[in-house]
């Protein structure tokens, strides 16, 4: 009897399809990192002063290796200054305005790509801001937290022009669900409370409050709301520690961004 | 005392909702440093750290007791300077390296603790007049080095105390007992009584 043909897998949702090319991303990510982190055995100066018809083949791949990845990361640094940051601030612009924090009467078609791409680049900044250049940030966790908080936030649709009052509550949720999703992975060796995540994610929020209240919204304005709000997370430690810890942490960190917005936001 | 501000803080419209914006009390803050102590032998330097987490401690006890105001507005506004007052004692951001023996009695004395209280006194005076056209005269002992130097010693044991301090200097009845409990102040507690009563 013939073996009955398998069938390629389809993807269940047309939202599996849409966030494929993140998996993809994330995946690279994972894997350019861990290129990073690799110390083959015989390092370059173990190679100093050896005789290179000596050397077994291992040693030769290993400075092959070695150089190759020298000259690779210096190339990559310079694409990264020159080309990455504009791409970074073009995805920064939306920031403000791709959140839950105002209702609004429909949501954009780019409402879901603009929500991911500008909270990966503010995350990136803010990661840097905190000392975690070297954290690895998703993007595809990031999209199933949109999904996720457009299910629970439906009446962000509903609302009339009349109410637009900025939604502190939604923000914070935001925020929380965010960093509960995995976009920044918290090592388990790192004890302190709050986390350098916490830490990260409440600064986002603070950010997007700052950038809701106010009514400058540019590229700049969200480069000085991310590194003022990152500021003020560092200061505010212990109560974000407490929040985190604490009993119904998104009523709480929507009470500190309401405290802490409004004397932040540029007049 | 020289209030070195008060002239610049005057300028501002609406200064008590423009205090309560972190840029403009940065800001306000450094100029009255400036103006406070001229470049020459006199050198300082503010911590912004520290002066970002003593606003952000004076927002908080503002926020949490700013129900009072209702009550006694005018005292409301001599309090909320003495918090912001005991906060810049409390985080001390400033400090001063001086050679010069000139200036006031409380510039020798004591440079940083002369220039949170000529800023806060300068803030709370503008917002008096602005809002109720009142303009306090500062009392002759402010001048007198023995009372700075007593307020060194009790504001380095409990800032707090700067909060009865600021409200002597600026003609309130202070509360030494517990100075940080703004439902303790003789005004709130002469107004709110009776409302107790019934």
């Amino acid at each position: 009897m013939m073996p009955k043909r398998q069938r390629f897998p389809l993807p269940p949702t047309a939202d599996d399809i849409a966030a494929a090319p993140l998996v993809v991303k994330d995946a690279l990510r994972g894997i350019r990192r861990k290129l990073r982190n690799i110390s083959p055995e015989i390092t370059e100066s173990g190679l100093s002063g050896q005789n290179s018809s000596l050397l077994s083949p291992l040693a030769i791949a290993t400075a092959l290796f070695n150089e190759t990845r020298k000259i690779t990361s210096f190339g990559e640094d310079i694409a990264r200054d020159i080309l990455f940051r504009h791409r970074d601030e073009a995805r920064l612009a939306a920031f403000g305005s791709a959140g839950f924090g105002r209702p609004r009467q429909k949501l954009s078609e780019g409402h879901r790509h603009n929500f991911v791409a500008s909270r990966y680049a503010a995350l990136k900044i803010l990661a840097r801001q905190l000392g975690a250049d070297d954290q690895l940030i998703l993007e595809q966790p990031i999209d199933t937290t949109y999904l996720r908080l457009l299910a629970r936030f439906s009446d962000v649709l509903s609302a009339s022009p009349s109410q637009n009052e900025l939604n502190f509550d939604r923000i914070a949720i935001s925020a929380i669900e965010l960093e509960k999703s995995g976009a920044i992975q918290h090592p388990k060796s790192d004890h302190r409370t709050p986390h350098r995540a916490q830490l990260i994610f409440a600064a986002l929020g603070l950010a997007e409050t700052i950038l809701n209240l106010s009514t400058i919204h540019t590229v700049e304005s969200t480069l000085a709301a991310l590194n003022l709000a990152a500021d003020v997370i560092v200061l505010r430690k212990p109560s974000i520690a407490a929040i985190f810890g604490g009993f119904d942490p998104e009523a709480q960190l929507s009470a500190e961004f309401r405290l802490l917005a409004p004397p932040l936001t540029e007049a | 005392m020289r209030l070195p501000m008060v002239a610049e803080l005057n300028g501002e419209s609406d200064l008590r909702h423009r205090i309560r914006d972190l840029r403009f009390f940065e800001e306000s803050f450094r100029k009255n440093v400036q103006l406070t102590f001229p470049e020459g032998a006199t050198r300082s330097k503010t911590d912004q750290a520290r002066l970002r987490s003593s606003f952000l401690a004076w927002l908080e006890s503002f926020q949490a007791n700013r129900h009072l105001a209702g009550i006694d507005r005018k005292d409301f506004i001599c309090f909320s300077a003495g918090t912001m007052l005991a906060e810049l004692f409390r985080h001390d951001p400033l400090s001063v390296s001086s050679e010069a023996k000139s200036g006031d009695s409380a510039t020798t004395v004591w440079p940083e603790g002369s220039a949170y209280v000529s800023y806060c006194l300068g803030v709370a005076l503008t917002v008096l007049e602005q809002e109720f056209h009142l303009s306090a005269e500062i009392p002759e002992y402010a001048n007198d080095p023995r009372i700075w130097q007593s307020f060194k010693e009790n504001v380095q044991d409990n800032p707090d105390l700067a909060i009865p301090f600021l409200d002597m200097l600026l003609g309130q009845s202070p509360n030494w007992n517990e100075p940080a409990m703004a439902e303790k102040r003789p005004a709130v507690k002469e107004k709110s009584s009776p409302a107790l009563g019934n």
